[in-house]
């Protein structure tokens, strides 16, 4: 088989897009799962929700502040409100008022959001069932800049739209590690899950911050909802059964709670998928091969290849800021 | 003996004539309607004990089982139109296709437990989910090289209604059996230990990862044996239809609605998960989401030890009974 060198580099530079896309995809979950062991199986409903609002919203409204970029930003705060009802139907039943998490709370709290992930994709299809004004595939025709791609050299052409999803995509997985690893509630962040009376004895209420946690991991997924809808062009309730294993393999790869591994992780995985795609041309065979690299990560090494990334990351940030360690 | 009086296996014979009853009296043509309803319960209860052995003996949640119900399936195809082309059905073909199905869903479990079963809890779901994925997308692969684009339509192998009913009665009797009998004997013992507490079963000198293993394994096989009537009796090979989430979802909530732990537990359920079914009649399969949902997160939030689970606990007496 031969493949065009043009078209492997094509596949190269578009696969660090989309890995951008996917690492920031996957940073709410690791933040969620990672630090307070909720196995958020909602996550990508939740993604595809926000996407598919924004896609209904733009074509109905034609409202230029919810084009696919405004969209990152109302989709975000929607995310306020979805985090915190998912928070309380799923998490706070179940580890609300929990210290220690034991892995038959981290089932409950799976299942729970299992169920509330379910609820979400039917939500999609009883509404398109019920009323008329909601399609269940709505694509969309939105493009960034004139003319709408870059010429590199003289045979490979990128969209401008992708290299703009590329890099908001790298704000928001990079705003989410600055949030959680350098400001005060970053901190109260880390700290209940290691010692959640400990952080009650010093005056902050555990409760909140679980709340506060999953907003965040909330807002930040539903924010990256528009982006994907950016690359994508359409999208349909049935793309969260690739969104989401996506996610849970590149949240595994990264390490646990490692934002920024769970980026790199998803930059290796867009680079694969894409590089796949270039030299075969055969979508399934290029999922085949991504999941099987799940697999072959969880026996080789469940603990994830980037764990201290953050930590090296962050302490540097530290010292450039002058804020002793 | 003792088995004989216990009040799963009673159940067992009961439900076993029950289904006899309707199948003998449904030959007289006019209670179609109720053979297909009686079809249908038996394939979810038979669902929902597959899944049993590895979620609620074992305490493993797999979310892509029905992987194993498609590769059943996906043999059935195999044999109708490869193994055994042009030959009319004979009872033979269902056996072949029964052992191809059941045989190769237990040997992918296998394969794949050996590497996912060391890891704990959530590792074992999401790869289970994956898993799913992996087979969905290689059977659409396989099907284009072959040169057929999904679904792929079976010849017509002149098969009534009884025939379909009877396919689903006998993997219903080797389910009920198997299942019964995984719980009641000393490898279900253990398999229960593992539920409670996997660290103190392997300090009581069970060991913990040859039990998943074979747990699994035969969890898959069960769920593979009823890819075969499913594919009998739709005569068709559809990857979209038969490794769907949705079959996943319906085995995860029969066993959380019935209760975990419990033989009556997920038959209990997917008797309730079917009124449900019926009493919603929703215009589209996947808006009936908007019920089963809730009614997960509702159940693991309040009632976590599911329907039976909870009146063992609420009235003692019962205990004797419901097992």
């Amino acid at each position: 088989m031969v493949v065009a060198a043009s078209e492997l580099a094509r596949g190269f530079i578009e696969g660090l897009l989309y890995g951008s896309l996917l690492g920031a995809i996957s940073v709410g979950l690791t933040l969620i799962w990672g630090v307070m062991k909720v196995v958020n199986l909602a996550h990508g409903h939740l993604i595809v929700l926000a996407a598919m609002f924004a896609a209904n919203f733009y074509m109905l409204y034609k409202v230029a502040l919810l084009n696919p970029m405004g969209a990152i930003i109302t989709m975000g705060v929607f995310g306020v409100a979805m985090g915190a009802l998912l928070y309380y139907t799923s998490v706070h039943p179940i580890i609300g008022h929990v210290d220690v998490i034991t892995l038959k709370h981290e089932m409950a709290t799976l299942m729970a959001t299992f169920g509330f992930g379910l609820t979400l994709f039917g939500l999609h299809y009883a509404l398109a069932a019920w009323t008329n004004w909601y399609s269940t595939e709505p694509g969309i025709s939105w493009s960034f800049g004139h003319p709408p791609y870059v010429t590199i050299g003289s045979s490979i052409t990128i969209v401008k739209t992708k290299i703009l999803v590329g890099v908001i995509s790298f704000v928001i997985a990079f705003a989410l590690f600055a949030i959680v690893r350098l400001t005060d509630l970053g901190l109260m962040i880390q700290a209940v899950t290691q010692d959640s009376r400990a952080l009650a004895l010093v005056g902050i209420n555990p409760v909140r911050i679980k709340l506060l946690t999953t907003i965040l991991a909330v807002a930040f997924a539903m924010a990256t909802g528009p982006l994907y809808l950016a690359w994508a062009g359409s999208v349909n309730p049935l793309k969260e059964s690739i969104i989401a294993p996506l996610a849970f393999v590149i949240v595994v790869a990264g390490g646990l709670g490692s934002i920024m591994g769970s980026y790199v992780a998803g930059l290796i995985l867009g680079l694969t998928y894409e590089l796949v795609v270039a030299a075969t041309q055969e979508v399934s065979i290029a999922l085949v091969v991504t999941f099987f690299i799940l697999l072959l990560i969880l026996a080789l090494k469940p603990t994830g290849l980037f764990g201290y990334l953050d930590d090296r990351l962050a302490s540097a940030l530290r010292r450039r800021r002058g804020v002793a360690e | 003996m003792r088995m004989l009086k216990r009040p799963g296996f009673i159940a067992s014979i009961i439900l076993i004539l029950v289904y006899l009853a309707i199948g003998i009296a449904g030959q007289e043509g006019h209670l179609l309607a109720i053979v297909g309803n009686a079809m249908d319960t038996m394939m979810y209860i038979g669902w929902a004990l597959a899944l049993a052995v590895i979620m609620s003996y074992a305490g493993y949640v797999s979310f892509g089982h029905a992987v194993f119900v498609g590769i059943g399936a996906w043999m059935t195809a195999l044999t109708i139109e490869s193994i055994m082309p042009s030959h009319p059905f004979t009872i033979s073909m269902f056996i072949v296709a029964l052992l191809l199905g059941a045989g190769v869903a237990a040997l992918v479990a296998y394969a794949v437990g050996w590497v996912v079963l060391r890891l704990r809890g959530a590792y074992f779901a999401i790869a289970t989910i994956g898993l799913d994925y992996v087979v969905l997308y290689l059977a659409i692969y396989m099907l284009s090289r072959a040169g057929i684009s999904p679904p792929m339509l079976f010849r017509n192998l002149n098969l009534t209604v009884q025939d379909f009913y009877w396919m689903h009665f006998i993997v219903f009797i080797v389910t009920l059996f198997v299942v019964y009998y995984i719980k009641v004997s000393r490898f279900g013992f253990g398999l229960a230990a593992i539920r409670e507490d996997e660290e103190a079963a392997e300090v009581m000198g069970v060991d913990t990862f040859k039990y998943k293993l074979m747990a699994f394994t035969l969890s898959a096989l069960i769920a593979g044996m009823w890819g075969v009537p499913l594919a009998f009796r739709h005569a068709k090979f559809d990857p979209q239809d038969v490794f769907s989430l949705l079959n996943s979802v319906i085995m995860i909530v029969e066993n959380t609605v019935g209760g975990l732990g419990t033989f009556l537990g997920p038959i209990v359920g997917a008797y309730i998960y079917y009124g449900l079914y019926w009493s919603l009649l929703t215009k589209i399969a996947q808006a009936s989401f908007v019920v089963l949902g809730p009614l997960i997160v509702i159940i693991i939030a309040l009632v976590p030890e599911g329907l039976v689970g909870w009146l063992r606990e609420k009235f003692p007496r019962l205990r004797k009974v419901l097992e």
